[in-house]
């Protein structure tokens, strides 16, 4: 099951990654780009991409269904753009973006949750306070309103400008509200590693703080930062999807797995593709995660 | 009869609510001194006395002399005397209603009211009870006030209605229907006025129906499914766009195509680089190809492309496009301009075919040189968001629906001077254009009887000087259950509700 999941994870990441040449080489098209007045040879006919309905009122446009074949393989969306195209340009940016968020809430859990549960006194006090303050809120209420917040008025860092377009800033959101997830479990772990035996001995020995931290402490969190990667990566995923869902998460031109889900949302009736196939995609990949995650647990659980 | 839309709409207060769900059922429950006339077509846009006896045409052109009809009643049981109609008028200031200052800020005494409300007297306004007459007098010519008076926002109502907004509670009027209850988060029930009698079929008919279920909350394709099984019988949304080809094809006896004074635009903001260069204006108008925009709202059944302010419908209205799909000359002004390489960002709202058209347009400013960022936001927000000069919003995409069958709601209404207000969420000129001497125009032409060809004129000056870029004319589109019967649409009130039945 674990090297299923590895190889679906290795197969999307993969498939995403040779996105540029999918849309160039296979479906010919331009995936962020309208195609509203196309056409497209299917089976010897031309069809347009969008065709207007002609029966009875002639009332409304129909995008093009799957044709199974190099462009237009899933269809078109509600603007006549190659849904495989984008669906695998979306893959890019929600890994883009699940990963580097990951990566941006582990740096900052273990910062915070070592460094609160190693130094302990005030700095705990406060650290744990800020990490207890940020979990009283629920992740998708915090991440809905930072993320309103940003994406209409950019976010200013000192002489730092995020546009609220930008890929930083979903990735930043989706970085800081699953920060106490891991930080407080690992704060808890250093403090139970404070107390043991071997780390009293160092102490006793003279062993300088830094010192224990690094050799003593460390070798300890990062199994258990490992261990949450892909639980964080897989929540970090499906958030930036919901976001993107309501708008506010990745925003056009730039697509995701969430926008092309909020994109088919308008077709579900005619061209129920459009919102499966990366619904779909979100699904496998998670479940990737989360079977890979579980096999790392028990993997490194020391017990 | 069963009716449903997605959400309310607000405040049942007549002189309070601004919006075409609840208008179209205020056109049923209350009455003014004048109406449209309720009829199908372009006779729908003629004003016909409603409680009052005949139309006054005012020899100085400011003092509107009305008679009451004898014999009114409202809802409650109460005689309806011209106390109450001034009282009404007065109530319009004394509730800070939407458009006091714009619709009725000719009456002498308005402006006393408008500065403070709670003592207004509307020294303009005079009541005789025993003669039953109203005067009303203005402080400056409008040649649109008896229109306006014909508008929900001039519902008479009993004297004694409170000086501010009743919300929930239904006021009693004088229609063939009352409120009989409303809860935003379920519903609202119209009953038959027990007190209504017929006094002009034109101004007010009596209705079919007996009683009226107004529900709230299901989603579009939801209602849509409930019509198609009987279960309702019209929604107030317009049904979503992958529905619509299974309607024209299945249900084409029960959908209903109207047109809408309306349309949808690109309002550029005047004052901000770089549009405040008139040819960066023009060519955004010339780049966009208005019939892939018709084809993202639904065909071509459901706009109409058009270039110029003024829809068709209106008097002045004369076809005029001096802006046909050119990318090349397009380019070349944005080059003359020295422009190329800004950014821009455009603001839409979140609904489908607003981002769909967003999405698009960024592809038109990318082909013009721009970098382009997309601003989505709720619907909620953004139509006040853009209207705020304070956000510094350069382009966005909006829509506007004529309050009443008028050039000037157009070329006045959305571009002219006093439609502009600097930092307020209530400047629906967001192009932020004045010219003076274009709204000195416009006052002419409508003081001139036969202004029809000044309208046309300051239309198409208007459309040169591209302080928006139009895109279409929306039209209307009503799904009705096959049950109903007598469907008659009103330019102004849309779908006359109480004129059909249901079998």
């Amino acid at each position: 099951m674990t090297r299923l999941a590895a190889l679906v994870l290795l197969l999307i990441a993969a498939a995403c990654t040779l996105a540029p040449q999918y849309a160039a080489r296979v479906a010919g098209t331009d995936p962020f780009r309208s195609n509203i007045g196309g056409t497209v040879i299917v089976d010897g006919r031309t069809q347009d991409v969008l065709a207007e309905n002609t029966e009875g009122l002639g009332l409304g446009v129909t995008p093009i269904g799957p044709t199974w074949r190099g462009a237009y393989l899933l269809g078109a969306d509600s603007q006549g753009r190659d849904v495989a195209a984008r669906l695998l340009y979306g893959g890019r940016t929600s890994l883009l973006v699940a990963g580097a968020a990951t990566v941006l809430c582990l740096m900052l859990a273990a910062m915070l949750g070592v460094v609160s549960g190693f130094v302990g006194g005030l700095t705990d006090t406060v650290l744990a306070g800020i990490l207890d303050l940020l979990w009283a809120f629920p992740v998708y209420l915090l991440a809905i309103s930072l993320s309103i917040v940003l994406i209409s008025q950019d976010l200013q860092l000192g002489p730092l400008r995020i546009a609220g377009d930008s890929l930083a800033l979903p990735i930043l959101i989706l970085g800081v509200v699953y920060v106490p997830y891991v930080a407080r479990p690992l704060r808890a772990e250093v403090v139970a590693l404070r107390g043991t035996e071997f780390i009293e001995a160092a102490t006793a020995l003279g062993g300088p703080p830094l010192h224990i931290l690094r050799h003593h402490i460390l070798p300890h969190v990062w199994p258990i930062l490992a261990g949450f990667a892909p639980v964080v990566a897989a929540m970090a995923l499906l958030t930036e999807a919901a976001l993107s869902v309501l708008s506010i998460g990745v925003q056009a031109p730039a697509a995701s797995w969430g926008t092309l889900i909020a994109d088919g949302q308008a077709q579900l009736y005619t061209r129920p593709m459009v919102a499966i196939a990366p619904g779909l995609a979100v699904v496998l990949t998670v479940l990737a995660l989360n079977v890979l995650a579980e096999a790392l647990r028990a993997r490194l659980d020391r017990r | 009869m069963r009716l449903l839309a997605h959400a309310p709409a607000g405040s049942i207060d007549p002189h309070i609510n601004y919006t075409a769900q609840y208008w179209q059922l205020f056109a049923m429950a209350y009455d003014g001194l004048v109406a449209f006339r309720k009829v199908p077509g372009d006779a729908g846009n003629e004003l016909v006395p409603d409680l009052a006896e005949a139309l006054p045409a005012p020899a100085d052109g400011l003092t509107y002399a009305f008679r009451l009809r004898a014999g009114l009643r409202f809802s409650d049981g109460a005689p309806v005397r011209a106390s109450d109609a001034a009282a009404s008028l007065r109530r319009i200031f004394r509730v800070g209603g939407p458009t006091a200052d714009t619709f009725y800020g000719a009456i002498a005494g308005a402006d006393a009211c408008l500065r403070t409300p709670a003592t207004c007297t509307l020294d303009g306004v005079t009541a005789n009870d025993d003669a039953h007459t109203v005067t009303i007098r203005l402080s400056r010519p409008d040649p649109e006030f008896l229109t306006k008076l014909a508008l929900p926002h001039a519902s008479i109502l009993p004297a004694s209605a409170p000086a501010h907004d009743t919300g929930t509670v239904p006021l009693p009027g004088t229609g063939p229907y009352l409120i009989q209850s409303y809860d935003p988060g379920e519903g609202m029930v119209l009953v038959r006025n027990p007190h209504f009698r017929e006094w002009s079929r034109d101004a007010q008919p009596d209705g079919y129906p007996d009683r009226i279920r107004y529900d709230f909350g299901l989603e579009d394709t939801a209602e849509i499914t409930a019509i198609q099984n009987g279960q309702a019988d019209w929604t107030f949304d317009a049904p979503p766009a992958d529905r619509l080809g299974e309607l024209g094809a299945r249900y084409a006896g029960q959908v209903h195509l109207n047109p809408a004074f309306a349309l949808w635009f690109l309002p550029m903001n005047t004052r901000l680089p770089p549009f405040d260069d008139v040819r960066v204006r023009r060519a955004v108008s010339m780049a966009v190809d208005r019939r892939a925009l018709v084809k993202l709202f639904g065909g071509p059944r459901m706009a109409v492309p058009s270039c110029q302010v003024l829809p068709p419908g209106l008097p002045g209205y004369e076809p005029y496009c001096p802006y046909p799909l050119d990318l090349a000359a397009a380019r070349r002004l944005v080059a003359d301009s020295g422009t190329a390489g800004q950014t821009v960002t455009l603001v839409t709202d979140d609904s489908p075919v607003a981002r769909a058209v967003g999405t698009y347009l960024l592809d038109v400013l990318r082909d013009l040189g721009f970098v382009p960022r997309l601003r989505s936001l709720s619907g909620n927000v953004q139509f006040t968001y853009i209207q705020n000069t304070g956000n510094q919003v350069q382009i966005s995409l909006t829509n506007w629906y004529g309050d009443y069958p008028s050039a000037s709601n157009f070329l006045g209404g959305v571009f002219g001077c006093a439609a502009f207000r600097p930092n307020s969420d209530a400047s629906p000129n967001i192009s932020a254009y004045c010219d003076p001497a274009m709204d000195a125009a416009l006052a002419a032409a409508l003081a001139d009887p036969a202004g029809a060809p000044r309208m046309a004129a300051l239309d198409r000056a208007l459309t040169d000087q591209a302080p928006a870029a139009v895109l279409f004319n929306p039209r209307y589109i009503d799904v009705v259950s096959a049950r109903v019967g007598g469907y008659a649409y009103h330019n102004q009130f849309r779908w006359l509700i109480g004129q059909a039945w249901v079998q």
